[in-house]
């Protein structure tokens, strides 16, 4: 088997002294536990546990016939191209920018409104339970496609083929051969849709009017308006521990894998209708987020903006020049994307050879980013190293996810036949290992790269200069009321997140072109 | 040997000379007013100031209870009233009155552990061009008229929202919670933050929102015109008051000291309007913009021990609102 079984100590180390460490640290110094908090906030703990398994459960369901159209059947390309770029971008968008598309899209002027309207549905979406499950489903909606879109693609094709001629139908084959070679997949998609639902604030707040509240919301409070601590970080710890524990009984024991060439079924025409839907529900709101920075002061459209935001200097926003701007931008997603590959590589892949990781790799998750910073900034930290920590730590679980669903698709035997042929260390893992799951290391590296470099709340709290980063920029200028510049900044990091993942499918296709 | 004591004096009065003074404060005072003044004050005084910030008035307070047992900062710049109690109440900051303080036009705003800075009231912006008929006191907001206009920013979660929520306390006292149970009728949504909320109001999804009293100044200022008129509502105006404070053990306090006599004259105070929206403190020319301000007739004060009560305030507020 494999030599050195003990590399899976790095990532259990990297959680316990990058989070567990200091998050105890920081919760002796204010002062333990107060179990009131958790009764008194019962309703709102009652109704996040609650939305989440909705949001999630919907999530999946309008994600699966994706991620199976995707994976399973003749796309047309650029169609294919089109919807798995647009479907993966929401996650990484800032949560500002997501639900100004929604409030766009569905409010009183917007195209959704006047078309349901024109349907004769003339009730409002928005400000109801119904509007936060669709801003959850957008968010997370490339979980499903991207974790379980990826792994369904390598199932190989004959598997299928022998169940046939075995009797079974097309549904049957579904359910009773992919099904249970995807269902670890889909748990991990799951499970994941419902961590960072659970922990959703600004999207609950925005789009569900007055009515609901989570724990992130009463965490909020009581660090930044009442600063009792104590409170805070027992929901925190409460939050942790329950994510906690759901992540190790979802952690299923993977069933054998069959990689092959996946069997391509003819698009169905359901398929036609599902991509309508997800167009205009998902990525009708997807394009006015994006098309926000054209929006003037006042209600007009056009580059006014952005003739505004390069007239301003800029230097005076972010605390530094533009060259050390661009290079922390730059630097500190690349370091953290290196690092969080790193990890998840080596824990995923001993979890799909059965080690129980999952529930100490998905606690970032549950964390919220400025508790991380603060237990930082507690320690001493340097501005630098906290900032490279918090993101490798924010795009843990998602990498993690993304990564393992890859591993998940590997024959084993292939490793064992090059040892046998005597390949080394080394030449297993660039020869063999690593290039059998390539999209989904690139897929995770795009991710992680944006993730970090969206990443507002912590970098806000940590970074003092000469570090300054792009989000920086916007929530700078969104502090000094610069709302329409920042509207064109954030333009142009949303067309940054497109180009990026636009890449990873021009170079995919690309590759299997060649092939 | 006494020399060699001198010199070594010297060296480390030197050393901690150049430190500088290190301010904390929120992100637009240092994107803002701080690019004009703090190169006067570095002038004056031959000194380097360190502006740092971490978000807004709220994180830098919990940046400074973090650090504590070992300040970094010697002044902290930006508490609002709440905000100062509960620094006091961790006892993060020294008393300190300057000797200028006779500049200060308002003797309201005194403060022995703060010195006050500038000052603005909270208000409700209307979209001019859909409110015919905007409302002029408090007892109008609950009209039906506004059903589903107005947005309200999270007193959880925005200091803006705690702003307006504490407004409401001055105004109805001890039965402002029977208004806000009246009031949330004509609520459309309650935002996390400022931003969301003005987002709202400038897409047409609102008509009203909770923002401030310079809002119309300021859009006359940068966009030459008025869409969204701010109204203070008849029963009297709730300031937010904005102060800065010497730091608790502060490293550098004689030059700290000077910082916060700098912040009443003429150089600082002149920058206030319009880079923080704000009104100054002293006897300071206002720009023409300020005309676009509407007056504020009566200021109502609302009792110190209500800071000190917020969370059961907040608990309050939520279980009428929210219903949780």
């Amino acid at each position: 088997m494999v030599k050195s079984s003990y590399w899976w100590i790095i990532p259990v180390l990297f959680i316990v002294f990058g989070v567990l460490c200091p998050l105890f640290n920081l919760f002796t110094f204010s002062g333990g536990f107060e179990f009131n908090v958790i009764k008194e906030n019962a309703n709102i703990i009652f109704f996040t546990i609650k939305q989440a398994f909705i949001s999630s459960f919907f999530t999946m369901l309008l994600g699966l016939p994706g991620a199976y159209l995707v994976a399973r059947t003749k796309m047309n390309g650029f169609l294919k191209s089109l919807f798995r770029v647009l479907s993966s971008v929401p996650f990484v968008l800032p949560g500002i920018t997501v639900s100004m598309g929604f409030l766009l899209a569905f409010g009183k002027e917007g195209l959704l409104t006047k078309l349901l309207n024109f349907l004769g549905y003339k009730e409002r979406i928005l400000f109801t339970f119904t509007a936060v499950i669709l801003g959850h489903i957008f968010y997370n909606f490339p979980l499903f496609i991207r974790i379980v879109g990826e792994t369904w693609e390598k199932i190989d094709g004959a598997l299928i083929e022998a169940s046939k001629i075995d009797g079974a139908n097309n549904f049957k084959a579904l359910f009773f051969i992919e099904f249970p070679i995807l269902l670890s997949s889909i748990l991990k998609a799951f499970f994941l849709t419902y961590v960072y639902t659970f922990t959703s604030f600004s999207i609950v707040l925005i789009l569900g009017g007055i009515k609901f509240s989570t724990i992130e919301v009463s965490i909020y409070m009581y660090t930044r308006i009442l600063f009792d601590f104590k409170s805070a970080f027992t929901l925190a710890t409460f939050q942790m521990i329950f994510i906690s524990i759901f992540a190790y009984f979802v952690n299923l024991k993977k069933e054998s894998f069959q990689s092959g060439k996946v069997k391509k079924e003819k698009f169905p025409k359901w398929g036609y209708l599902y991509l309508i839907l997800i167009f205009l529900f998902l990525f009708v709101p997807l394009f006015y987020s994006f098309f926000s920075g054209f929006l003037t002061y006042g209600g007009g459209f056009g580059i006014e903006n952005f003739r505004r935001l390069f007239s301003l200097k800029l230097a005076q926003f972010i605390g530094t020049d533009i060259k050390s701007l661009i290079l922390y931008s730059l630097l500190l997603p690349l370091l953290s994307t290196l690092i969080v590959i790193s990890i998840a590589s080596i824990a995923s892949y001993y979890s799909v050879k059965g080690k129980k990781l999952d529930y100490l790799l998905m606690i970032p998750a549950a964390v919220s980013p400025v508790t991380i910073a603060f237990s930082y900034i507690l320690l001493r930290i340097s501005p630098f190293n906290s900032l490279i920590l918090v993101y490798s730590l924010i795009s843990l679980p998602i990498v993690y996810g993304l990564i393992e669903s890859g591993w998940q698709t590997i024959n084993f035997e292939v490793e064992e036949a090059a040892l046998l042929d005597g390949a080394n260390f080394w030449i297993l893992n660039t020869k063999i290992r690593f290039p059998l799951i390539k999209y989904h290391l690139l897929t995770a590296i795009v991710y992680a790269f944006t993730i970090s470099l969206g990443e507002m709340s912590a970098t806000i709290t940590i970074s003092e200069p000469p570090i300054s980063t792009f989000s920086i920029a916007i929530y700078r200028l969104l502090s000094s009321r610069k709302i329409s510049e920042a509207r064109a900044l954030n333009t142009i990091y949303n067309l940054i997140v497109f180009v990026l993942f636009g890449l990873i499918e021009y170079l995919r296709n690309k590759n299997n072109k060649r092939r | 040997m006494r020399k060699m004591i001198i010199l070594v004096f010297v060296i480390f009065s030197l050393v901690l000379f150049s430190n500088g003074l290190t301010i904390y404060t929120y992100d637009s005072f240092v994107s803002g007013i701080g690019q004009k003044v703090i190169p006067v004050f570095e002038k004056m005084y031959g000194c380097k100031v360190n502006l740092l910030s971490f978000g807004d008035a709220g994180a830098v307070l919990s940046r400074l209870i973090f650090e504590k047992q070992n300040p970094r900062a010697d002044i902290i710049i930006g508490l609002d009233q709440a905000l100062l109690k509960k620094a006091v109440d961790n006892g993060l900051i020294e008393k300190y009155t300057p000797i200028n303080i006779n500049l200060l036009k308002y003797p309201e705003f005194l403060n022995e552990f703060a010195v006050p800075y500038d000052f603005g009231s909270i208000a409700l912006v209307y979209n001019k061009e859909k409110v015919k008929n905007p409302p002029k006191s408090f007892q109008d907001l609950l009209k039906s008229e506004y059903k589903g206009k107005i947005v309200v920013e999270d007193p959880r979660t925005s200091s803006t929202g705690l702003s307006f929520l504490l407004w409401t306390i001055a105004v109805y006292k001890d039965k402002y919670l029977d208004f806000w149970n009246n009031f949330k009728k004509n609520i459309l949504s309650i935002t996390p933050g400022w931003d969301e909320a003005f987002e709202m109001l400038e897409s047409g999804e609102a008509d009203i929102m909770v923002s401030y009293a310079t809002d119309g100044a300021y859009s006359y200022y940068y966009y030459n015109s008025v869409k969204f008129v701010p109204i203070i509502l008849s029963e009297g105006a709730f300031v937010q008051v904005e102060y800065a404070s010497l730091v608790k053990n502060s490293k550098n306090k004689e030059l700290a000291k000077r910082f916060l006599e700098f912040i009443l004259m003429e150089e600082f105070q002149k920058e206030i309007p319009l880079n923080q929206w704000m009104f100054p403190v002293t006897d300071v020319k206002l720009p023409e913009a300020f005309q676009y301000v509407p007056k504020i007739d009566k200021i109502l004060e609302i009792d110190n021990s209500i800071y000190g009560k917020l969370e059961e305030i907040l608990k309050e507020w939520s279980k009428v609102v929210i219903g949780g």
